[in-house]
């Protein structure tokens, strides 16, 4: 008996009103002890439902239809109560998505380890248990873990939280380790971290991991075996090696043709090189500070007339708030900002709102940006109707132009925008941005919320219309992978300054800054053994990035969450 | 409060919603045209016929002066129903200016207003109210306008929450960036998307208007005795409680008929929101 | 965490100045004259100097300002003035009425907290769909019959028809049992729909799947991980339910013709009775400032998220009320 978990052909749907959805639509799946089996899909593949059904922790209005779950060969789906009870932290251990949402925020977190040694019985006292919980977190990478023990879940940073988490799924010492989008809350620096942290435990205690991810590179790096999921069902598996190499479905093929890579080159615009002369946007010592912590301190950079400038950070650096100071929406400390010669500052009330027609934002989120009530025709003419652009016939023709311009169906229009897809919304955000022929786009993380496929589709939207229109483009990112397909330069953000400039190919290739060192080697994909070391990879979360500490106490002053939510795009998938 | 979401139960759940709505109507009826519901006079009895229980002659029975129940319970309609009316719509109105003002004012004015709210929600509204009414003087009219007043902190704070989340939300942001001008971001985005939730609490907080006034009237600060205030039909049924169960029981069953359906309309409204 | 004790010290303190001005404001400052809303109907056969005595006896003839200053002086002092009805003074009138009120509305809340938050806790732990539907609907009747047809139901059979319990007056405890009843339904009743929308909420958090996935049984779920968390937005309610709890008295001392702050409520709204009302509502508020002390006090010990720093974002208690 090798096999430790063996599913077959396992049904779940969810019930909506009075239909029922399939989210797992007969998976055959199959881990052995000590193995790493990576489970891939993208949003809505079920992936998550998949996990979530092994243990039965599936939410309410989901309902298993058929299929075994056999775990150490008993059957879960149809054993009682109490041996999923036992099963449960003992036989599996479970890693969720949200780290900080996942800590029960009124209890210690080592009395919150400590409680899976209590229910198995594996303490003899609670002396006992915390001094085992205490040990616990120490090797699941926490400094000072005795002061830790004593701390609550909002006092540690997400990434502590995350560790945590781990080590309450192994203290239970199960065989299996059920890992669901263990780091994609967390930023890339500290995903690294964890998940080779992870590896390093799991391997040392032979634990077989069952990795939940949307992320085919994070697959490729840590397990052996790649099961590619897609709207409920499998499509491929195989070795991880080989399956990247050779990925025999088209879908799998799309998947890997679509995924952001370093090795990749910048999409072709057809564009003429960016001019040089005065450049479009020319920003010297910006600086905005939220009571009393500067979030951006003094950045100067420049954006050449049909350029794209990449502005890369991880969460907490000051890129979003920078892109809200740049359309207006929050006023700066100090700085000067100039567009097109002339000084922003300076402007008066109607200058300021003409600004609007030549700079344009494109945000994260776009369903948060579109009034719920309003139609996509009513989105996308109201910069027309605000400047008073044409008669209503000339504005109706501009939307149906522009719609067309991002490739949405003419019969979009009529739809709200809770009707439309993650992809479709960014579309209509782009379109409404658009509208007013703009010299310059500023896109604030527009494809972090996507699937890869969708992701590649605006990515490649956006260098065509960039070619057609002679767009300028500051594109804030935490993904360099991104950046390699869409900037000609990249400005690294860290901790509120620009740590490094230049040509996107120099930066990307022979980074001078060690923290844009540190951001490139956490890229998942790069062949790990060519690479030098992580400066300090493990446990060093908290300080060899010194930014880091000083990001989050931002962060944490609470300016705003703007940058905070930077990386929740993909959260939670249980909810679909 | 029932959960009621189970796709099993979906057609009871329109049923009863059906009904409930029915239900209103009929009452709604009573108020509009009484004498359609109920032929006989409610403020003159017949001396032979008093206190007879419930029958087919007298679906609720009779009172000590041989007044017929029913008629009392409709044409009270009129009174109470319009009296929760003008409850609803004085908090409706003075609490959502209120809020709108502290929400879209900020700074100092928001603080200011803000603390006034939050003291006149620490005094109970019961208490509010009897100060209102202290003053005005008795009767439905008055004793509505209290009510209203008692309850408009709720509106007010409820409006302000409203007005500042939609001005917080992104797409306020977007409309600026846009380059819509105030008003136009103020009618078309935050006005419509406010309205819901504050139109919302004004249908939940119908039926404790009618709860709350019927209170009011059974403490004797409604309409003076012979008018036919539900309130106040419980409360002259208090002498005879241990002979004429029926002259406090079924006005009081009445009104918790109308709050229980008012609420159930209500929620289903909330629910539909969310 | 002396600032934060401090800082709720202050705050109590200006909701109790401030209830006393808005009393202040609604007593005096409406249209009306105060002395012919006191003198009732009865204000015809008075002379225009016996009501100009009236005028000066209560301090009405002053500017609006002069006596909001005298009265919030008096009141400093404890002097709430005399009662226009019969001439006593209106604090120690209170006060010697306040013991039986207390004791009811104590008693009242201690029913109303172990009914509020035990069928909350029974519906939604229980495994039974039909079981949870009949508990979670219970609280929804509750807030929608009249407290004082409930009151009057109690009388007539416990009382009237099974003679277990005395209906009226102030005897010992067995008086104390129907008007406790009667008083704690609504309030019971609202904690438990609190309660329960907060426990489903919180049922929902990712914290309880973990709970789960270390193999935890219901009870420990439920009881360890989702009942704490929920019960923070009903600790909130606390200071409004027993303000609610003395205003309901109001009605509750009426029905069973119970000694105490309610019926004296009652009684001077319908004589009119300026000074005692204003005494009332004054007191209403000292008892939702004291309790909303007491919850302050508590609070982070319940959610240690309050004293270590960070803000974060309290759940506002539900301020939807009905009595």
């Amino acid at each position: 008996m090798t096999d430790l978990l063996s599913v077959r052909g396992l049904r779940v749907s969810y019930r909506t009103g009075r239909h029922t959805v399939p989210a797992v639509a007969g998976v055959d799946l199959t881990v052995r002890r000590g193995e790493v089996v990576a489970v891939v899909g993208e949003s809505g593949s079920g992936k998550s439902t998949l996990a979530h059904a092994v243990i039965g922790l599936l939410p309410e209005h989901a309902r298993t239809e058929a299929g075994t779950v056999l775990f150490a060969g008993t059957d879960l789906l149809t054993g009682t109560d109490r041996h999923l009870r036992a099963v449960r932290g003992r036989g599996i251990g479970f890693i969720p998505q949200d780290p900080v949402g996942s800590l029960n925020p009124v209890l210690p977190v080592g009395a919150q380890v400590a409680e899976v040694l209590h229910i198995h019985r594996r303490a003899t006292s609670r002396r006992d248990a915390l001094d085992q919980a205490v040990d616990l977190l120490d090797r699941a990478g926490l400094p000072d873990p005795r002061r830790c023990a004593r701390q609550y879940p909002h006092q540690l940073s997400g990434g502590m939280c995350q560790r945590v988490l781990i080590a309450i799924a192994l203290a239970g010492r199960p065989q299996l380790l059920i890992a669901d989008e263990p780091t994609s809350a967390l930023d890339v620096t500290v995903q690294r971290q964890i998940l080779d942290h992870l590896e390093v435990l799991a391997r040392d205690t032979g634990t077989a991991v069952l990795l939940i991810t949307h992320d085919l590179a994070v697959a490729a790096d840590r397990a052996q075996q790649i099961v590619v999921l897609s709207q409920g069902r499998v499509v491929e598996r195989g070795p991880a090696r080989a399956l990247l190499a050779g990925p025999a479905h088209p879908y799998t093929r799309r998947l890997v043709a679509d995924a952001p890579r370093l090795t990749d080159h910048r999409l072709e615009s057809g564009a003429a090189r960016p001019a040089a002369g005065t450049p479009l946007l020319s920003v010297r010592g910006l600086r905005k500070v939220y009571r009393g912590t500067p979030a951006v301190d003094g950045i100067d950079f420049d954006v050449a007339r049909g350029e794209t400038l990449a502005l890369v950070g991880e969460s907490g650096s000051g890129k979003s708030t920078t892109a809200r100071l740049l359309v207006g929406l929050d006023p700066p400390t100090a700085g000067a900002v100039r567009f097109d010669g002339a000084d922003v500052a300076a402007l008066d009330r109607a200058g300021r709102r003409d600004l609007h027609r030549r700079i344009q934002i494109v945000e994260q989120n776009p369903y948060a940006a579109m009034d719920p009530r309003f139609t996509v025709r009513q989105v996308v003419e109201e910069p027309l109707r605000a400047f008073r652009t044409g008669d209503r016939v000339a504005r109706q023709a501009r939307v149906a132009e522009l719609l067309d311009q991002v490739a949405l169906a003419a019969s979009v229009a009529a739809r709200r925008p809770a009707e439309l897809s993650g992809g479709q919304r960014q579309r209509v955000a782009l379109a409404r941005a658009l509208a007013l022929g703009p010299q310059l786009l500023i896109c604030d993380e527009p494809v972090s919320a996507l699937d890869v496929t969708v992701q590649a589709q605006i990515l490649r939207l956006l260098a065509r219309l960039q070619a057609e229109l002679g767009l300028s483009m500051l594109f804030i990112t935490h993904d360099l992978a991104v950046v390699r397909r869409i900037a000609d330069r990249v400005a690294v953000m860290w901790a509120g300054r620009l740590v490094e400039t230049g040509a996107a190919d120099d930066v990307l290739t022979g980074p001078g800054h060690p923290y844009t060192r540190s951001l490139l080697a956490a890229v998942p994909g790069v062949d790990r053994a060519e690479e030098a070391p992580v400066p300090g990879a493990d446990r060093a979360e908290e300080a060899p990035v010194p930014g880091v500490d000083r990001a989050e106490a931002v962060l944490n002053g609470g300016v705003s969450g703007v940058d905070g939510q930077a990386h929740h795009g993909r959260s939670d998938t249980r909810s679909r | 409060m029932v959960d009621l979401t189970a796709p099993a139960l979906a057609p009871l759940r329109r049923f009863d919603l059906v009904l409930c709505g029915l239900w209103l109507a009929v009452v709604a009826g009573w108020a509009v045209l009484p004498g359609v519901f109920s032929r006989q006079d409610p403020l003159a009895g017949v001396a032979a016929e008093r206190l007879q229980p419930p029958s087919l002659r007298h679906l609720l029975g009779t009172d000590h002066l041989g007044r017929d129940l029913f008629a009392r319970v409709v044409h009270g309609a009129a009174l109470s129903l319009q009296a929760a009316l003008i409850a609803v719509g004085v908090a409706l109105v003075v609490g959502s200016a209120v809020g709108l003002a502290a929400g879209s004012l900020g700074r100092w004015a928001d603080a200011l207003i803000m603390r006034v709210v939050d003291v006149m929600l620490a005094i109970p509204a019961l208490l509010t109210a009897l100060a209102l009414i202290t003053a005005l003087g008795f009767g439905t009219v008055q004793v509505a306008v209290a009510v209203g007043i008692a309850t408009a902190a709720t509106f007010a704070r409820v409006m302000r929450a409203e007005v500042l989340r939609v001005r917080a939300a992104p797409y306020i942001g977007a409309a600026r960036c846009a380059g819509s001008r105030g008003w136009w971001i103020a009618l078309r985005h935050v006005l419509p998307n406010t309205a819901g939730p504050v139109l919302v609490l004004a249908a939940l907080e119908f039926g404790a208007a009618i709860l709350f006034i019927s209170t009011l009237s059974f403490l004797g600060l409604g309409a003076a005795p012979p008018a036919p205030e539900w309130g106040a039909l419980v409360s002259g049924g208090r002498n005879f409680l241990n002979t004429a169960w029926w002259l406090t029981t079924l006005p009081s069953l009445t009104v918790a008929g109308i709050v229980l359906a008012a609420n159930r309309i209500a929620r289903e409204l909330e629910h539909r929101r969310d | 965490m002396t600032r934060y004790v401090a800082q709720r010290a202050v705050r109590a303190l200006f909701v109790l100045w401030a209830a006393f001005t808005v009393s202040f404001a609604m007593l005096y400052l409406l249209p009306g004259d105060p002395v012919s809303v006191m003198l009732g109907g009865s204000a015809g056969t008075y002379t225009p100097a016996q009501i100009d005595d009236l005028r000066s006896q209560y301090g009405l003839d002053r500017s609006v300002p002069g006596q909001y200053v005298t009265q919030l002086w008096h009141a400093l002092h404890g002097d709430f003035g005399t009662s226009i009805r019969t001439g006593a003074p209106v604090a120690p009138m209170l006060a010697q009425a306040l013991p039986q009120t207390a004791l009811l509305a104590l008693t009242a809340f201690v029913l109303a907290v172990v009914g509020g938050l035990g069928i909350a806790l029974a519906a939604t732990s229980s495994r039974r769909p039909a079981v949870r539907q009949v508990l979670l609907s219970l609280p929804g009747i509750g807030t929608s019959v009249p407290t004082f047809w409930v009151g009057l139901l109690l009388v007539d059979f416990v009382s009237f028809r099974w003679r277990l319990l005395p209906a009226l007056g102030n005897d010992g405890w067995q008086s104390l049992v129907l008007p406790a009843v009667t008083l704690a339904l609504p309030c019971g009743s609202v904690l438990a729909q609190v309660f329960a929308k907060s426990l489903r909420d919180t049922l929902r958090e990712p914290y309880l799947d973990t709970a789960r996935a270390k193999g935890a049984g219901r009870a420990r779920v439920h009881l360890r991980h989702a009942a704490r968390n929920a019960a923070l937005p009903a600790v909130t309610l606390s200071g409004i339910i027993v303000g609610n709890l003395l205003a309901g008295a109001v009605v509750v001392e009426t029905v069973f013709s119970r000694e105490g702050v309610g019926r004296i409520t009652a009684e001077a709204v319908l004589g009119q009775d300026i000074p005692v009302v204003q005494g009332a509502v004054v007191l209403g508020a000292v008892g939702f400032v004291l309790v909303n002390l007491a919850v302050d006090a508590a609070y982070p010990v319940l959610d240690p998220r309050i004293t270590t720093g960070r803000p974060v974002p309290r759940k506002e208690a539900d301020p939807r009320w009905s009595i």
